[in-house]
């Protein structure tokens, strides 16, 4: 018996399709997972599902009867709950009282105030019902991403969801807690539950899911049951194309000996004075690149900061080809060779509203053909802009329009133009796939790796162990803000990483 | 001896108008409404507030009217800033404009620069509790407050209450601190906004009330002189939290303090005392400014 | 594109004015007077008469120039509300020493070394604001704000104290030398003065709009993780930008001293002061330097305006005040986005129109 059908469901925006006649059926009891490039719709599909978004037409049935459903509290009053990527915890509140959040427990009918006590009890009995390890007076600001994640399926638990919608659920784990994730996500369908996985990744849907849906530009375009498919077949129908999934990389040069950039003991500190990036050091020779695996939160994120320019050191030395640059601010840093690919291209590399050849200078616009004595060369910027644009197919509206209007894989492309323009020797490359396309995806592993290839070094820092594994000539794992191992590509496996970015060394 | 009675009790005379707008801007702050209008709203309760008594003659109808009209300002910046999505700052400056303007537009109507109201002697509204006003020193600060003085301490207290022990207080901080996770539990998030901005508007206006009419029995156009930027300076300083931003609004109230009582000693350079407040608050806000940001070791600003 | 969105734009900054007329015309005829007449007597002399006009400009020269010093630091979302506070300390400080200034010497120098004065307290004391702001942190909105209420009452203090000019019946500093003023060009109340205040608007023109600081300060206003990342250095630009937002509201309160004041009285800067009219302008001029420029003429007009109106009418002038809250609280909403409703109504309403030309053309 299908749980949740939708009957030619549409969303459009304006003249924009997100949704386009979607007809989706979900089986009681299945876990299905819901695939598809970004932006081909998956997200518009499940807010509407949620109640965050109002069909533009189509029908949603929901146990068979047709449902309309206008915002999230009548989705979980329908049994239908959904656990965000971005979480909606609020950080400075205990466990408890999130996954209690709206259903507060009050002392007596009438009182105005809270019974804490009573509560406390209530979430305790909910976590070891469902097996799940969490304290309840923790603060969601003291605890992991993990068990963050735990607590917002345990939100929806608690208001006896039956058909729960999982939205990149894995983004954030380490291979061990994704392992851990599937486990609590079988234990919960046969309980009787529902699950529905939003994700990208395909080896993740092969494991664990019963039956996927392809989606591609707002349409689906398969539905499959998981046993008669492939990696291969899935990604084929999400783009349209036969897709490498693996970049080739071969070195084409042996990597020299000469170092290109070093590190020596880095320390810092975060705002509250705890130690965040212990004793890192580690070497890239020219001609290489150099990984850097783990989950997000382990100290990548201030390591980038504090080689970008960003973030001070309270220990240890940063060189490039022995000039000792430590602690530099960012202009200081382009000079002497560093290019930057920012962890969050949005945040740090562009500014959205600014127009598309003015962020093509960002960083740069220090230099002499760009800016004579103060003032600003337009016709030179142009000329740059229009550069950038041919030599690596950036497909733009308006070529006088801002970046916003870009999407992420062209966006992320002005960036690489940008730094691979000035002819740096060293590259930065922070998450630098996140958020993009596959066929850009493919273009900018290519890049990276011709940038190696001219004999220059790259420090590749990113969660997305795939990428890390088929680029790299060595790899790094961080955990905790220290570095674990070192490890050869070639000669080891996810198991072995998983561990060491669990912390475990053999 | 008398001398510091005097210090001790002119603390709480001139704290108790800041801890009003302090306590009461604090929900506005956690909601993550920027509310600058403080100061206006403030002025607009001090001006209705003695404009209604020197018709009526009677405090608690200007009590009332001053809250009426401090809450109505409390709706156009709500309107303004929540539900129309105006910039916060311009509206709150706005405000602040518009309360000094419509003030001296009434007064130039009534051919006059200032309210007095002279039927009244205000050491008549100052209570004088029976026991404690003869405790030595303890008793000389503690009682002849008029009522909105003790009010405000009071209300420390019922709004540490509001924002910690209840749903509603809960509420306004989830908004303000993940608007997204307020929505996705159908909290109707602007409701909460408005509520904030009311809370703040309704304690200015007592503030405004106590100001003029309680304590001084008259109303000129600029006699806020900035203390409602220094109540968002003391929210700014205790981060929100009712007890310790209400310290800092009583810090305020003893640099004042000081300056009316020394500046007796100063001779011809009486009128520089009267900046000591201000300086004050400008090193409060340094100090705490370097205590938060240094273990801090990333370069870059952030937006207020 | 590029057309609509200045359309849009001018749109949202007339709108407002519109709109605050309309409620200020509103209470004028709750007390008893004709709005219209009061509006023509408003604009129409202070614009549409050589004499008003020029009189106009003359007010709009420190209002260009505080304008300006509200635009450049705004526009990097930086609140510089200090602006009336170094204004006037510019302003008292070049009365002083115009007021000592031996009278023999060559009259240009004197005016140099006055306006060069008041530029230097204003950008001198802006500096503490951003020095807090750039090494501390320290939130510069409260820190100005106090800050003007201190300096205020210490040049209150001065005037009544040590720099009183005794002999004159109101508290005051001495009347500044004849070499020091600006004289009058014609039988208007224009002086030398606006001439400056139109170089300084050339000058952030190109600043703001050419060269490499304009797009850093846009940068900053937009995105401070962008700016700091890409090596814009953002506690250098806050010093810079403090400095010469310090500076040109020096300048214009030298300029007034000079030029109109002669003196540093306690109602120096008029109600609610020229600093605040300058956040008016600015606001209106959607920090861009060109816009700063008309609004502050149009704001200048409804300022001399409101003298006439005090002679030729019974409304007091106060209402301007009233009219200037106004404005400024309808600018806080951007009534028309690229994309509401009433623009999509025009842009088909206006394709008819095309579509329908096109066939007649045929």
């Amino acid at each position: 018996m299908s749980i949740i059908e939708t009957i030619d469901l549409t969303r459009k925006f304006g003249d924009f399709t997100a949704n386009d006649a979607v007809n989706l059926s979900v089986e009681k009891q299945e876990i299905k997972c819901i695939v598809g490039e970004n932006g081909a719709g998956k997200s518009t599909l499940m807010n509407m599902l949620y109640g965050l978004l109002k069909p533009t037409s189509g029908k949603i049935l929901i146990r068979n009867q047709e449902t309309v459903i206008n915002s999230p509290v009548q989705a979980i009053a329908n049994g239908l709950g959904m656990v965000h990527q971005h979480f909606k915890l609020v950080h400075s509140l205990t466990v408890y009282e999130n996954i209690l959040l709206g259903t507060e427990i009050k002392k007596s009918k009438n009182s105005l105030f809270i019974d804490n006590k009573k509560e406390i009890e209530e979430v305790r009995k909910l976590i070891e019902k469902y097996k799940f390890e969490l304290n309840p007076t923790d603060k969601i600001e003291d605890i992991s991403v993990g068990c963050r994640q735990r607590v917002e399926i345990l939100k929806m638990l608690y208001r006896d969801v039956d058909i729960l919608i999982l939205d990149e659920p894995t983004a954030v784990l380490t291979p061990q807690e994704v392992d851990d994730l599937f486990v609590n996500l079988r234990e919960l369908r046969s309980q009787g539950k529902t699950i529905i996985v939003i994700t990208h990744k395909l080896r993740e849907v092969m494991e664990l899911s019963d039956s996927v849906t392809v989606i591609k530009q707002g349409k689906v375009v398969g539905n499959l049951l998981t046993r008669d498919t492939s990696e291969s077949e899935l990604a084929q129908l999400m783009v349209g194309r036969d897709v490498v999934l693996t970049v080739k990389n071969t070195q084409k040069s042996d990597v020299s000996d000469e170092i290109a950039y070093k590190t020596e003991n880095i320390c810092t500190i975060n705002d509250y004075g705890k130690e965040v990036l212990h004793n890192i050091s580690f070497s890239v020779r020219k001609g290489e690149i150099l990984g850097v695996a783990g989950v997000e939160g382990n100290g990548q994120s201030e390591l980038v900061k504090v080689l970008t320019g960003i973030m001070k050191t309270t220990n240890g030395k940063v060189y490039i080809e022995g000039k000792d640059i430590t602690d530099e601010w960012p202009d200081e840093l382009r000079k002497d060779g560093i290019g930057i690919i920012p962890e969050d291209r949005y945040a740090q590399g562009l500014c959205e509203t600014m127009s598309i050849s003015d962020n093509c200078i960002a960083g740069y616009h220090n230099d002499k053909n760009i800016c004579k004595g103060g003032f600003l060369h337009r016709k030179n910027i142009n000329a740059l802009r229009d550069k950038f644009i041919r030599d690596f197919d950036i497909r733009v509206g308006s070529i006088d329009g801002n970046v916003g209007q870009l999407s992420g894989g062209n966006a992320q492309k002005i960036i690489i133009a940008r730094e691979f323009e000035s002819h740096s020797k060293l590259l930065i490359a922070c998450q630098p796939t996140r958020g993009v396309d596959i066929g850009s995806i493919e273009f900018i592993h290519k890049q990276i790796l011709e940038y190696r290839d001219r004999g220059n070094a790259v420090l590749l820092i990113s969660s997305e162990l795939s990428e890390i594994m088929s680029l790299s000539t060595r790899v790094v794992v961080m955990y905790k803000g220290e570095i674990v191992d070192e490890v050869i590509p070639r000669d080891t496996n996810t198991t072995a990483i998983g561990l060491l970015m669990a912390g475990i060394k053999n | 001896m008398n001398m510091l009675g005097s210090i001790l009790y002119d603390t709480v005379y001139h704290s108790a108008p800041i801890i009003l707008c302090v306590i009461g801007g604090i929900f506005a702050y956690k909601a993550n409404v920027l509310n600058i209008a403080l100061e206006g709203m403030m002025l607009i309760g001090a001006f209705v507030s003695t404009l209604t008594a020197y018709f009526t003659h009677s405090i608690l109808l200007g009590v009332l009217f001053a809250v009426i009209a401090s809450s109505l300002f409390g709706l156009v910046f709500s309107f303004f800033g929540v539900t129309c999505k105006g910039n916060v700052i311009i509206t709150g400056l706005a405000i602040n404009l518009l309360a000094s303007a419509i003030a001296g537009f009434i007064l130039i109507q009534m051919k006059t620069s200032n309210i007095t109201l002279s039927y009244l002697n205000v050491a008549d509204l100052q209570i004088k509790i029976p026991f404690i006003k003869d405790i030595p020193l303890l008793g000389k600060i503690i009682s002849g407050h008029p009522i909105i003085t003790y009010i405000s301490f009071l209300g420390i207290f019922l709004m540490w209450l509001l924002m910690y022990k209840t749903k509603f207080g809960i509420y306004v901080r989830v908004v303000g601190e993940n608007e997204d996770a307020a929505k996705s539990i159908g909290l109707k998030t602007d409701f909460y906004k408005y509520a904030a901005v009311m809370i703040g508007a309704v304690c200015c206006g007592l503030a405004g009330a106590d100001l003029s009419t309680e304590r001084l029995g008259l109303f000129t156009n600029s006699m806020t002189a900035g203390r409602g930027f220094i109540a968002i300076a003391a929210i700014y300083c205790g981060s929100g939290s009712p007890v310790k931003s209400a310290l800092f609004a009583i810090l305020f109230g003893l640099a004042r303090s000081l300056s009316v009582n020394l500046s007796i000693y100063a001779g011809p350079a009486s009128g520089l005392f009267d900046i000591i407040p201000y300086i004050m608050m400008v090193c409060v806000l340094t100090f705490v400014s370097v205590l938060k940001y240094k273990n801090s070791k990333l370069r870059g600003f952030k937006y207020e | 594109m590029k057309l609509k969105s200045k359309a849009v734009g001018l749109a949202n900054s007339v709108l407002p004015v519109l709109l605050a007329f309309i409620i200020g015309g509103i209470i004028m005829i709750a007390i008893g007077e004709n709005p219209f007449e009061t509006y023509g007597i408003l604009l129409g002399k202070s614009l549409l008469t050589t004499k008003g006009f020029l009189t106009t400009l003359h007010y709009a020269s420190p209002l260009i120039l505080t304008g300006l010093a509200i635009a450049i630091t705004f526009k990097a979302n930086i609140f510089n509300m200090g602006v009336e506070g170094q204004m006037l300390l510019g302003a008292f400080f070049s009365g002083i020493v115009g007021a000592y200034i031996p009278l023999q010497m060559n009259s240009i120098l004197a005016k140099i070394i006055c306006l060069t004065v008041g530029v230097l307290c204003g950008a001198i004391f802006a500096m503490v604001p951003a020095i807090l702001k750039a090494y501390f942190k320290v939130n510069e909105m409260v820190v100005t704000l106090m800050l003007n209420y201190a300096v205020i009452k210490v040049l209150e203090f001065l005037a009544t104290g040590v720099f009183r000019d005794l002999s004159s019946g109101y508290v005051s500093t001495p009347t500044i030398q004849q070499n020091a003023m600006f004289s009058r060009l014609g039988s208007s109340r224009i002086t030398a003065f606006f001439f400056i205040a139109i170089a300084a608007y050339v000058v952030m023109y190109f600043v703001m709009n050419k060269s490499k600081l304009g797009y850093e300060t846009t940068a900053i206003g937009k995105n401070l993780d962008f700016a700091e990342a890409t090596g814009m250095r953002v506690h250098r630009k806050i010093l810079i930008l403090m400095a010469i937002s310090g500076a040109l509201s020096g300048l214009a309160g030298a300029g007034y001293m000079m030029s109109d004041q002669f003196k540093f009285s306690l109602s120096f800067s008029g109600n609610p002061g020229l600093g605040w009219d300058g956040m008016l302008i600015a606001l209106l001029g959607a920090h861009s330097p060109t816009g700063v420029l008309i609004a502050a003429v149009f704001y200048a007009a409804l300022k001399t305006g409101a003298d006439n109106i005090n002679l030729y009418s019974t409304v007091p002038k106060e209402i301007v005040t009233v009219i200037q809250g106004l404005i400024i609280l309808f600018l806080a909403v951007k009534f028309l986005h690229e994309h509401t409703p009433m623009t999509e109504k025009l842009k088909t309403f206006f394709s008819k129109i095309k579509i329908s030309k096109n066939r007649e053309a045929q």
